[in-house]
């Protein structure tokens, strides 16, 4: 990959582990926005869990919305 | 969370809580963290939680501690390279009026928080549960998205929670003097 993360300093573990705070929001945004993406455009759960790597009971369970 | 032995008014508990959930759910969490229960206390409409704020920097409401929270989140995937063009929609469109049941879980900071909130009621029982006792739990946390937030918004934790435990005592002081009224 040409693209490398940079990542912070070894000696600011604060802001460090902010940053994977930060991306684990980022990455439970993303999945419910794709989700509910692929909902609207047909896709079963089981589909949508296949795409994710869980099972279809898992990926119903944490993220439909009811 | 073994809350309502300590804490009676269930009312506002449930408030806090739902109100929490609704704000991590806006922001794209499952679970919400002190951070959203902090954003719950100052819009409950007892108005503690504001007043607190407002006495270290007026210009400090619930949008800008909103607005802070997700600043933090943005520098901090700035320090590792990620930047975001944009907010991501936490939901698809007509989905974020549905309603959606309370589940009353929280993340463990959310936790420690709330913990701190009923070792605050137990201490002083004739003050029900208010958002200045939420204030007072986060202004403990030391490290975390909290913490960070309310560094951008230039608060100090110590001077916040000493704000909040005046609020706390104001409050205690109305209550007295109602009762011999």
């Amino acid at each position: 990959m040409a693209d490398v993360v940079e990542v912070p300093p070894p000696d600011d573990p604060a802001t460090a582990l902010a940053a994977v705070v930060a991306l684990r929001q980022l990455a439970e945004r993303l999945e419910r926005a794709a989700v509910a993406n692929a909902l609207e455009q047909g896709w079963t759960w089981a589909q949508i869990g296949q795409a994710l790597g869980v099972t279809a009971q898992a990926a119903h369970k944490r993220l439909a919305r009811r | 969370m073994k809350l309502t032995r300590t804490i009676k008014d269930i009312p506002t508990l449930r408030t806090l809580l739902e109100g929490a959930e609704a704000e991590a759910r806006d922001a794209g969490r499952a679970e919400p963290g002190a951070e959203h229960l902090l954003l719950a206390a100052l819009a409950l409409p007892e108005g503690s939680a504001p007043r607190v704020l407002a006495h270290l920097d007026p210009t400090v409401d619930l949008a800008r501690v909103r607005a802070a929270i997700a600043a933090q989140h943005a520098a901090a995937l700035e320090a590792v390279g990620i930047e975001v063009p944009g907010p991501l929609a936490a939901d698809a469109p007509g989905e974020a009026d549905l309603p959606v049941p309370p589940t009353y879980r929280a993340d463990a900071s959310a936790r420690e928080a709330f913990r701190a909130v009923t070792e605050l009621v137990r201490a002083k029982p004739r003050v029900p549960l208010c958002g200045a006792h939420v204030v007072a739990a986060v202004a403990g946390l030391e490290h975390g998205t909290t913490p960070r937030a309310l560094r951008i918004l230039g608060i100090d934790r110590e001077a916040l929670a000493a704000a909040a435990r005046a609020e706390l005592a104001r409050l205690a002081a109305a209550g007295r003097d109602r009762r011999s009224a």
